[in-house]
């Protein structure tokens, strides 16, 4: 479904990604794990448009993607809950989910989404008319990714949900993810430092130390590699 | 006394609140001072002073006010229209290529098209400033009667349908005021062909209709900003841009409305001053802009309510602090220094209050 092939991307001048290469299948939950500053938010960030990659191809459903404008790739169905959440704080959370059905137009079928996401995260719409500010980071990652699940995404990345959350939410918020995977078919690529929920949420997994890919595997084999437990699970 | 200087200062507060909803929301979106936003609003009112002069609704024949309505209604949509597209032509041209390359080259570029926006006004419209009613086209009656009187009359000649060239007087009239029946004989006696009356707003009327219009269009932009997906897509974008995107927004034409918007407003400030204060020149935009900006921040640059309530204070206090001074204190020189007063009162506000009035607490980075 999604296909990075020697993805090159700078900042200034500084490279982030060194000739990156990765795949995810129709229907996987597929996760990178890595310490901070491997590149991990980057390449997210190039596949959803926010960043160019200067070399390689990122193609989507047989479609190359690469360099394109991120408001035309969520249109082609890849949604991006970005890290830190990024939640519009200033608008309620009504606003905010209807910032991501802002694409579409069709009322009763952005209706039927918000219907959808209310029932993923009940939260949410105890909290509708409150302001994206007021929740709790919790609250918040769910708004982030019940925003991202407005467009009916094909494809659903996923920036460090558990970053700074109560364990017991995080918890809640894996379970979501998984029931978006089963019930809506969303495929997803999940990034993560929680490595160990992370592959045990996902059925493959790549390792990303300093803009490079250096493992990948299925989850469970990875869970098991002395290399990756003694550095990525302590 | 006091009730007029309050008039005074709200519909001058009314203009300043009227550009500042400008200033505050490209500031809320592209983090931009657009320092060529008074100039928008110095076109504004070139563009309503063409109409208020040339466009002789009362020839149609209609019943008054009707015609002096429609020359508004015709002279705010012209003016707001006119200022509101090239706001997005400038915006197009100047700033979106250095949007990227950081503030102080977008606030450079925003002075230089300040000067620049002057000076083709000059070069379009000549430097010296016009009036309106034009002093050299309207003599007041008072050149011939002697004695003091607001109305004023033009003589022209124009040619009719069959080709017979004809003089006519236009006697320019407040409205609400009579003209006395032995002056409308004194010119009659000059020998026009024709002497037609057109009506005017008196300034103290245009005041009440400067000052209604800024209560009609609150909630208009209210509505445009907390109701409609455009304005909730400006919310969102001025909050966060890249988040903004991920959405679908697409930026680029979310800030060209935006400037669209804070111009369309600025061009019905433009027509309001020509109406109340009767004169246009090329410079116009600087020093109302200027103070419009400083209402802008005495409100919260950024925040739309800050913007108005923040025009309105600016204004009164530019006309009643004066006053006080003058009729409380004896300081006769006072008015003289209504400017000095107003950038004092800014910067007391700062010092009380440095995010204005309704302004958000600046949020750091997490």
């Amino acid at each position: 479904m999604l296909v990075l092939e020697g993805v090159d991307v700078y900042y200034g001048n500084i490279k982030a990604l060194h000739g990156l290469s990765i795949k995810v299948d129709e229907g996987e939950i597929v996760t990178l794990i890595g310490s901070n500053g491997a590149g991990k938010t980057t390449t997210l960030r190039t596949i959803s448009g926010l960043m160019s990659p200067r070399a390689g191809r990122i193609t989507f459903q047989g479609r190359e993607i690469g360099g394109e404008r991120a408001e035309r790739i969520v249109a082609q169905g890849i949604a991006h809950s970005p890290e830190g959440r990024r939640i519009f704080t200033d608008l309620t959370v009504r606003e905010n989910l209807d910032m991501g059905a802002y694409l579409i137009h069709d009322k009763s079928a952005a209706k039927e989404r918000l219907e959808r996401v209310y029932t993923l995260f009940p939260r949410l719409k105890e909290r509708a008319s409150q302001s994206g500010g007021t929740l709790s980071g919790g609250e918040q990652q769910m708004l982030a990714i019940g925003r991202a699940m407005m467009s009916r995404p094909k494809l659903l990345l996923l920036d460090e949900p558990s970053l700074g959350i109560a364990p017991i939410l995080v918890q809640e918020i894996f379970r979501e993810i998984e029931q978006i995977r089963r019930e809506d078919g969303t495929t997803i690529l999940l990034v993560e430092q929680n490595a160990h929920m992370a592959l045990k949420l996902a059925d493959r997994g790549y390792v990303i130390e300093t803009g490079r890919i250096v493992h990948e595997d299925e989850a469970g084999a990875l869970l098991d590699d002395p290399k990756v437990r003694e550095a990525y699970l302590g | 006394m006091f009730f007029d200087y309050l008039m005074n200062g709200l519909g001058l507060g009314a203009i300043f609140a009227f550009i500042a909803l400008g200033y505050t929301m490209v500031y809320g979106i592209i983090k931009l001072i657009n320092f060529a936003h008074g100039e928008f609003f110095m076109v504004g009112a070139y563009v309503g002073y063409f109409c208020l002069r040339d466009l002789d609704i009362e020839r149609v024949g209609l019943p008054q006010p009707l015609p002096i309505l429609l020359d508004f209604f015709v002279a705010l949509w012209a003016a707001s229209l006119v200022a509101g597209l090239l706001a997005v032509l400038t915006e197009r041209v100047a700033y979106r290529p250095v949007r990227k390359a950081g503030r102080i080259a977008a606030l450079l570029t925003a002075v230089g098209v300040s000067l620049l926006l002057q000076n083709i006004a000059v070069q379009v419209w000549g430097a010296n400033p016009r009036s309106f009613p034009d002093p050299r086209v309207f003599h007041a009656l008072d050149d011939l009667e002697g004695e003091a009187q607001a109305n004023y009359y033009a003589d022209r000649e124009f040619t009719t349908t069959q080709g017979e060239t004809v003089t006519e007087a236009v006697l320019l009239i407040s409205q609400g005021d009579v003209l006395d029946a032995t002056k409308r004989a004194s010119i009659e006696d000059q020998g026009f062909d024709e002497v037609y009356e057109r009506v005017t707003l008196s300034p103290k009327s245009v005041q009440y209709f400067v000052i209604l219009a800024l209560i009609g269009w609150t909630p208009i932009l209210w509505f445009l900003v907390k109701r409609t997906r455009m304005g909730k897509a400006m919310r969102a974008a001025s909050e966060d841009a890249d988040a903004a995107r991920l959405m679908g927004i697409n930026i680029n034409l979310v800030v060209a409305l935006t400037f669209f918007v804070g111009a369309f407003v600025a061009g019905v400030g433009g027509v309001a001053y020509i109406a109340t204060y009767g004169k246009v020149e090329p410079m116009l935009g600087f020093l109302p802009g200027l103070k419009a900006f400083v209402a802008a921040v005495i409100g919260g640059i950024g925040s739309i309510p800050g913007a108005i309530i923040g025009g309105l204070i600016l204004g009164v206090a530019e006309a009643i602090i004066p006053f006080v001074l003058q009729e409380v204190f004896g300081w006769e020189e006072a008015f003289a220094w209504k400017d000095a007063i107003a950038f004092a009162f800014l910067i007391v506000v700062l010092v009380v209050k440095p995010t204005g009035l309704l302004g958000k607490p600046m949020r750091e980075k997490v």
